[in-house]
């Protein structure tokens, strides 16, 4: 199958300059663009995930006890799940941001470039991602750019960590930050395998899209074996295609299973007019080519491919 | 433990080598990526930068060295806040490993760095930006949790779609062939659609508007109009010529005949439309943008919608479906929840041109009658009275506020023997009112649109007793319905 890469637009949200103020009630969070004459992408209303079940019938039916299946694998697996915050900062050899009134500022003068999801990865504070959700901190101008994490604590408290990029492969758009952070603060995510995946089996994303943190969505496996192109232009094969909605700020966070298991890395939704909104055709990169890569990206900082020994 | 006897002490020896040895291999690294390309040199500073901005090259070169000595700095930095997960003894080894990648990395990088210095390169030592060789590669290697078996409501799902896939094909107009780009990318026309297997003689259903390109140079019956891509066992895709064999604009419908052996046709299951419950769950199959064989699955989010096609025309009694739909899925099927086909799915609302959520397909009630007279007739014998009715916003002028306006009776219709009165001038000119449709076998009639949506569910031939107002009088007509003119 070909490559479609103008029409495949990688789940990294940049919306224009001037960024209408959300509701007070929303998330205080709000990307930013720069240099982007686009209209301004509508905040989608995030699904709530449910409120927990009432008890349960004497003799709970199958609908029941998927529900409440539901409602636990969410509750379990949401804490593995961080925001992902790229900052553009001031600083003596930064370059100059521009001038944006409306720019959503974090602490110490940094604005915000784009948002991302990730998922923790072990117990030493590694976080998997997207290489396009955090690519402004491997290139030139890196040393402008840096990165916030923000997790959720106990409670359902949101506390945030400056991460540091650590290894990354454009070839299979992952990445691994690392974040300094106590080891019974992280929850490690639960990594499934993707080799006997099925099309109709159900499958959940959890991220953030435009921003609003840990928000979950359903759906089913839609097709396997797809083919997307990568931010470095060559095709990343065995793509898992899935009609679960996956829009701006999925990017990088976890595809799971019925047993919570994450299956993939959401990376892209099939677009046009570059708007980032889910269309039903959304993909994943399968869990074993991650399982593949993240070591060595750990390790080595770049995958085996591009080793030279 | 620490002090082990002499024997004990040579292991940590080697060990210490076998860093050694894999720090020159790092520097290696290094120097290779210099000679292959520079893209890939980049110093990516890892602890806040303490330096000055420089002005002069000599300065610019000092940051430089500060800057590749404070990168070790850093690495050794994470090793301190992330000590492996090990007895004492083997976190002494960790402490002299790191003492001795300083030692070794001072020397060594004071070299490597005059020589990119004479490179001019502005990146460095990604090798020691990235990565964190102090730890392993099985100790952040996760333990993998395998998966269990399909909860019965996915294994249903599943199992429908293996079923029920290779029914459904990837149609190409025929004129809108697949072409490369500038760049060297296939785009995929608009042209790309789906269809269903109808029968075992290779009969394929679709959409009007997946073919129209080729159907607007009025193609004869048995002319190609289409590649139909039909799916085989273990994936593979076999292509065939689709021949047109009819195809119907009202109602967004055509059949393509494709000469295919019997053993690779699948005819779908098609299911009642006419018992459908908002709620219901329900899966659509085709291509959307090309990816063939995709699976999407919803609710039936409301029913009896008037679906604007994209052949132009308006279609009634469409099923409206959040099952994500995309341009590709048109001409695919719409199935239950027992994999019965119950409509073809034909349009989406959208604003960016992908789905929203709101798709409609046309229902299996209408493909049913449809299909059979395109493969026989190779268009469609529609019933009707053929007598002109007043356009609804007219009649509501004239007062008639209830029921379907005759205007006009062609003579020697059905209609004229059965004695129905067209509108007419009196006397001193003014609108004699001609006959008033009211009910069709007893189903109330509003108005025209209403009296051809009655209709639609007739056959040409069948006998249709009407309820008719004539004045202040209310009459009974019988008639049967002639093929109706268009």
């Amino acid at each position: 199958m070909a490559l479609r890469p103008q029409l495949l637009r990688l789940l990294l949200p940049s919306p224009p300059h001037r960024n209408p103020p959300p509701p007070p009630s929303s998330p205080s969070v709000a990307p930013i663009g720069r240099r982007t004459a686009a209209a301004a992408v509508l905040l989608l209303a995030a699904g709530v995930s449910a409120p927990p079940p009432r008890a349960a019938r004497a003799e709970p039916d199958g609908e029941d006890v998927d529900e409440a299946r539901i409602v636990r694998l969410f509750q379990e697996a949401s804490p593995s799940v961080v925001f992902i915050k790229d900052l553009v900062v001031a600083g003596p050899q930064g370059r100059r941001v521009g001038e944006d009134e409306d720019g959503d500022e974090e602490g110490g003068g940094a604005k915000v470039e784009g948002t991302g999801s990730g998922f923790v990865w072990d117990s030493t504070g590694h976080i998997v991602t997207n290489y396009h959700v955090v690519a402004k901190l491997a290139g030139d101008g890196s040393a402008s750019h840096r990165c916030k994490v923000f997790l959720e604590g106990s409670g359902g408290k949101s506390y945030s960590k400056e991460a540091r990029l650590i290894g990354c492969d454009p070839a299979y758009d992952l990445a691994v930050l690392k974040i300094d952070a106590d080891r019974d603060q992280l929850r490690p995510a639960l990594i499934g395998t993707s080799r006997s995946l099925r099309v109709g089996q159900s499958c959940f994303a959890i991220g953030n899209p435009y921003g609003y943190e840990h928000t979950l969505t359903t759906g089913v496996i839609s097709g396997l074996g797809r083919e997307i192109p990568s931010p470095n232009g060559r095709a990343i094969r065995g793509a898992i295609q899935t009609d679960t909605a996956i829009n701006a700020g999925n990017s990088g966070g976890p595809l799971i299973d019925s047993y919570g298991h994450v299956i993939g890395v959401n990376t892209a939704t099939f677009t046009r007019k570059g708007s980032g909104i889910s269309s039903g055709v959304n993909f994943a990169i399968p869990i074993d080519t991650v399982v593949q890569s993240v070591p060595n990206l750990i390790v080595y900082g770049t995958s085996v491919s591009n080793r030279f020994y | 433990m620490s002090n082990g006897n002499p024997s004990s002490s040579y292991p940590q020896t080697r060990l210490q080598l076998v860093h050694h040895t894999r720090t020159r291999i790092l520097l290696r690294s290094s120097l290779w990526e210099t000679r292959t390309t520079s893209d890939q040199m980049q110093c990516l500073p890892c602890g806040p930068s303490t330096n000055a901005p420089a002005a002069h090259a000599a300065a610019r070169s000092v940051s430089r060295r500060r800057v590749v000595v404070e990168g070790v700095t850093s690495a050794t930095h994470d090793s301190e806040e992330a000590p492996p997960r090990s007895m004492r003894a083997t976190g002494d080894r960790g402490a002299m490993s790191s003492k001795t990648l300083w030692l070794v990395s001072k020397r060594k990088l004071i070299a490597l760095s005059a020589f990119c210095l004479s490179l001019h390169s502005s990146r460095y030592f990604p090798a020691f930006a990235l990565g964190d060789t102090s730890v392993k590669i099985e100790d952040v290697t996760p333990k993998i949790f395998p998966s269990g078996p399909l909860f019965p409501t996915e294994k249903r799902i599943a199992e429908l779609f293996e079923i029920n896939t290779y029914s459904v094909v990837n149609i190409f107009d025929a004129t809108l062939r697949p072409q490369l780009n500038v760049t060297g990318v296939v785009e995929i026309p608009e042209g790309n659609g789906s269809g269903v297997v109808w029968d075992d003689f290779g009969h394929i259903i679709t959409n009007y508007h997946v073919v129209g390109s080729a159907l607007s140079k009025n193609p004869k019956p048995g002319d190609v109009v289409a590649r139909v891509n039909i799916l085989a066992a273990e994936g593979i895709q076999k292509n065939f010529e689709g021949k047109l064999v009819g195809a119907d604009r009202a109602k967004d419908l055509a059949v393509l005949k494709v000469d295919a052996p019997t053993d690779l046709l699948k005819p779908i299951n098609v299911g009642q439309s006419s018992a459908l419950r908002v709620g219901q769950q329900c899966l659509a199959i085709g291509n959307p943008f090309g990816f063939d064989h995709t699976l999407t699955v919803g609710v039936i989010s409301g029913l009896n919608r008037d679906i604007l096609s994209q052949a132009g025309v308006t279609i009634g009694g469409g099923i409206q479906t959040d099952a994500a739909i995309n341009p590709g899925n048109s001409g695919g099927p719409l199935l239950d929840s027992k994999g019965h086909m119950i409509g073809i799915n034909a349009a989406i609302f959208t604003q960016t041109g992908t789905s929203a959520g709101v798709g409609f397909a046309i229902p299996s009630s209408t493909v049913l009658k449809i299909a059979p007279q395109l493969i026989q007739f190779g268009k469609v014998r529609r019933a009707g009275l053929n007598v002109d009715f007043a356009p609804d916003p007219i009649a509501y002028q004239l007062n008639v506020r209830n029921g379907a306006l005759i205007l006009k009776v062609p003579g020697g219709s059905a209609a004229a023997k059965a004695g129905l009165a067209p509108t007419s001038r009196g006397f001193a000119g003014n609108i004699v009112l001609g006959d008033i449709v009211v009910a069709v076998d007893g189903k109330p009639v509003k108005g025209k649109s209403d009296l051809l949506r009655v209709l639609d569910d007739y056959g040409v031939g069948d006998q249709v007793s009407l309820t008719i107002r004539r004045g202040s009088e209310t009459l009974e007509a019988t008639l049967p319905l002639e093929e109706a003119d268009m």
